[in-house]
């Protein structure tokens, strides 16, 4: 009798399972661990949470290390991926022209016309003219109305008015007549003097209809259709907001210009090819799978993607001490993404959405050095250990014993960086695939096309559902649902879309809606996991031929997300393959196919010889 | 005693009333009424707490003879107001902070918070996303400085 323990040490967690070899070859399971990977997988650092996962598996059996007599550990298939976001276009505003932006109250209501005038020449103005009011920040509510009641009553046609302070819904209840009002407009300071303005605040709840349309901008300064065509990104900018200024200057100029963002070479088994980036993420892909099977893909130097290509080489070399040269990037994934960017020389902050491609590449490379990794747990607690097995193999293995399933049985591990499956055909051949793409990327998309630039939070948007705090003891889940608290809820998440993590509530600060923000989290996952597992599945089908997979179980951390089965499972549904969530051992969820499998590789082998 | 939909306010008969103005043009600028009353001299959170509970909208303040002013909720404890501001020592700006958060805490709208209240424009928190965006460059240079120097 024997207890052996098997390790699998990944990207983020390291899993151990503890059993049982009786002389006849039966496995008897004991117990299981997961504790966080600590160093980059593959390096001795990993030993540490080797040691703590053992332990924390051995301490329930009341069981010393050293009752073991073997360690396994996997034999760990190197890939490393990486992600970069490449922005296609922007939006450049050259001489303010356009203030599209959502005061939360603005004043009055309605579409106004007429040319800009400070507020100080107020009085000098002439009655002939139709006047928009710029009122800076200096200028107290009380006496803005004032003036403007006196300019009024002298005869000036005051039609509408810029102000900095959040005190439009102050000035307009004071006016003898009601004129749109929009107000904190942060960099008055800028908006040019003397100009033809228009102006338009739409009623509570409705959008701005006028400003937001090209034709009737063009209707509204009398625009030709050059000039029109170039308006497009601020009528676009101001879509769907409550109020908008736009201003025409003589050499204000706005553009919506492309950036270049260099080519990837794509290099197959048989052709090459290449490709621009900015041809979107479609050509891309395209592109890669004429080619492929890939040998390598190159970036473009001095480009984000580059850049991104050279860093993942240089870790995955220093990593397995081979030089740069020899590691290649093997599989990219282009997703089309939506970037909201500041528009240059704007005046209250305004974004408009450019266009971009987020790529995600994979570094692969032959062996790590698990070898190493294993001679250093030998020498600190003086068992035996060994590597165990390929990777693939032995998630495929302990994945079996996942009750109801039987080959031709897939496996899909959505993971950090990568997007693994493997098969094991009826006559036990396994074939496994590595692919770009995957948490990491859901990630980034998440938070590029949100602008949180807040990688944490973006995380955990990904990972946890949301909810609304309605009122100060009260949240409403995103699926409806109603949950009450005892204690008040902290006042600054009142009134917020929050995050909510297994360490409470986090506020998500940005204008984006509940709806707008669930939106775009399934949807960066579809593009990454969907895609992808769809990819990685017609690789090591039977002739590519997805239909001929009869179960599919996903594994790995991922498959713990709390909607990403259910998009896997509705995406396959039409191959008629049964899809789900893998129960190792009818006991371990999703978790311990590796380490379980090491165990059961290794009996297999001890019983044959 | 209080039909019409408005935050209601209790006075102290002591207080001075021209020190609350600033709250008001913050509710007024939010578009939310509200209701002036006098009352008796009576500890600042539970005048606030009996304003709240007078009140159609659930929301009620107070202010006492000290010149505190307490936004306080309905289903609020007595004993803890959501904010207290001290109008003497507070700049006008607070107070009016105070009345914007009164109005918002009706209309289920975020708070608004002092250090954020000025530059509170645009989609996506357009200032804020400016500094985290400086910040963001800072921690990426001092990351870069430290794993130099930790080679």
């Amino acid at each position: 009798m024997a207890y052996i323990a098997g390790v699998d040490v990944g990207n983020n967690t390291t899993e151990v399972a503890v059993g049982e070899i009786r002389p006849s070859g039966d496995v008897r399971f004991l117990s299981s661990a997961i504790v966080r990977t600590v160093g980059i997988k593959g390096t001795i650092q990993n030993a540490m949470g080797v040691i703590d996962a053992l332990d924390t598996a051995l301490q329930p059996l009341a069981m010393q290390r050293r009752d073991l007599s073997l360690i396994l550990i996997n034999e760990a298939t190197p890939v490393i991926g990486d992600v970069a976001m490449e922005t296609i276009t922007e939006t450049v505003i050259t001489e303010s022209a356009m203030i599209g932006h959502n005061p939360a109250t603005p004043g009055g209501q309605g579409l106004a016309f007429g040319e800009t005038i400070s507020f100080d020449r107020l009085t000098k103005a002439s009655p002939a003219g139709r006047w928009i009011v710029v009122i800076p920040g200096s200028v107290d509510f009380q006496k803005a109305a004032e003036h403007l009641n006196e300019a009024m009553g002298a005869g000036v046609q005051i039609v509408g008015a810029i102000a900095q302070n959040d005190d439009a819904v102050l000035i307009h209840n004071r006016l003898l007549r009601s004129v749109p009002i929009v107000d904190e407009v942060a960099h008055i300071d800028r908006v040019p003097l003397g100009m033809p303005a228009a102006i338009e605040v739409a009623a509570p709840g409705r959008a701005v209809e006028k400003l937001s349309n090209p034709y009737d901008i063009a209707t509204i300064f009398q625009l030709d259709a050059e000039e029109t065509r170039r308006i497009v990104p601020i009528a676009r900018a101001i879509m769907g907001i409550r109020s908008a200024v736009v201003i025409k200057t003589p050499r204000g100029d706005i553009q919506e210009r492309r950036i270049p963002a260099g080519r990837l070479a794509v290099i197959g088994e048989q052709q090459k090819t290449e490709v621009q980036i900015d041809e979107g993420a479609e050509a891309i892909m395209m592109r890669v799978e004429e080619v492929s099977p890939l040998k390598e893909i190159r970036g473009e130097p001095g480009t984000n993607v580059g850049g991104m290509f050279e860093q993942v080489r240089k870790v995955m070399a220093e990593l397995t001490d081979q030089p740069v040269h020899a590691i290649t990037v093997r599989d990219i994934l282009a997703v089309d993404t939506f970037k909201p960017q500041k528009v240059l020389g704007s005046l209250a902050g305004e974004y408009a959405l450019g266009n971009a491609v987020g790529l995600a590449a994979m570094v692969e490379t032959h062996k790590l050095p698990m070898q190493r990794l294993a001679r250093k747990i030998e020498e600190e607690i003086h068992v035996p250990c060994c590597v165990g097995g390929v990777e693939a193999e032995m998630a495929i293995r302990g994945a079996l014993t996942t009750p109801g399933t039987r080959a031709p049985l897939a496996i899909l591990d959505l993971g950090g960086g990568s997007t693994d499956a493997a098969l094991i055909t009826e006559a036990g051949t396994v074939g496994s695939i590595h692919l770009a793409g995957a948490g990491e990327m859901v990630t980034l998309l998440i938070d590029t096309e949100l602008g949180l630039e807040d990688k944490e939070l973006s995380e955990d948007i990904k990972q946890y559902p949301l909810g609304k705090v309605e009122s100060l003891f009260h949240i409403r889940h995103e699926d409806g649902s109603v949950q009450f608290f005892q204690k008040p809820l902290d006042p600054k998440l009142f009134g917020r879309v929050v995050v909510l993590t297994d360490g409470g509530a986090k506020p998500i600060n940005t204008s984006a809606g509940l709806d707008k923000i669930a939106t775009v989290r399934r949807q960066a996952k579809h593009k990454v996991f969907v895609h992808n597992a769809l990819r990685a599945l017609k690789r090591v089908a039977p002739a590519g031929n997805i239909r001929l997979i009869h179960f599919v179980v996903l594994v790995g951390g991922s498959a713990l997300d709390f909607e990403i089965p259910k998009m896997i499972s509705d995406a396959l549904m039409e191959y008629a393959v049964v899809t789900g969530r893998a129960n190792v051992r009818g006991l371990e969820g999703p978790r311990n196919a590796v380490a379980t499998g090491l165990i059961l590789a290794h009996a297999e082998r001890r019983a044959g010889s | 005693m209080n039909q019409k939909p408005a935050i209601v306010i209790f006075v102290s008969s002591s207080a001075p009333t021209d020190l609350l103005q600033p709250v008001l043009w913050g509710m007024e600028e939010e578009g939310i009424p509200f209701e002036i009353h006098q009352a008796a001299n009576s500890s600042i959170g539970q005048l606030a707490k009996q304003a709240a509970d007078s009140s159609p909208l659930n929301v009620g303040m107070a202010q006492g003879g000290d010149a505190m002013v307490a936004l306080h909720h309905r289903d609020l404890p007595a004993e803890t107001p959501l904010f207290t501001v001290n109008c003497k020592n507070a700049h006008s700006s607070s107070l009016r902070l105070l009345g914007i958060n009164a109005a918002r805490l009706v209309k289920g709208q975020p708070l608004a918070f002092y250090e954020h209240s000025e530059l509170n424009t645009g989609p996506g928190n357009a200032p804020q996303a400016a500094d985290s965006r400086l910040e963001y460059l800072v921690a990426l240079v001092l990351d870069e400085v430290l794993k130099e120097g930790y080679r």
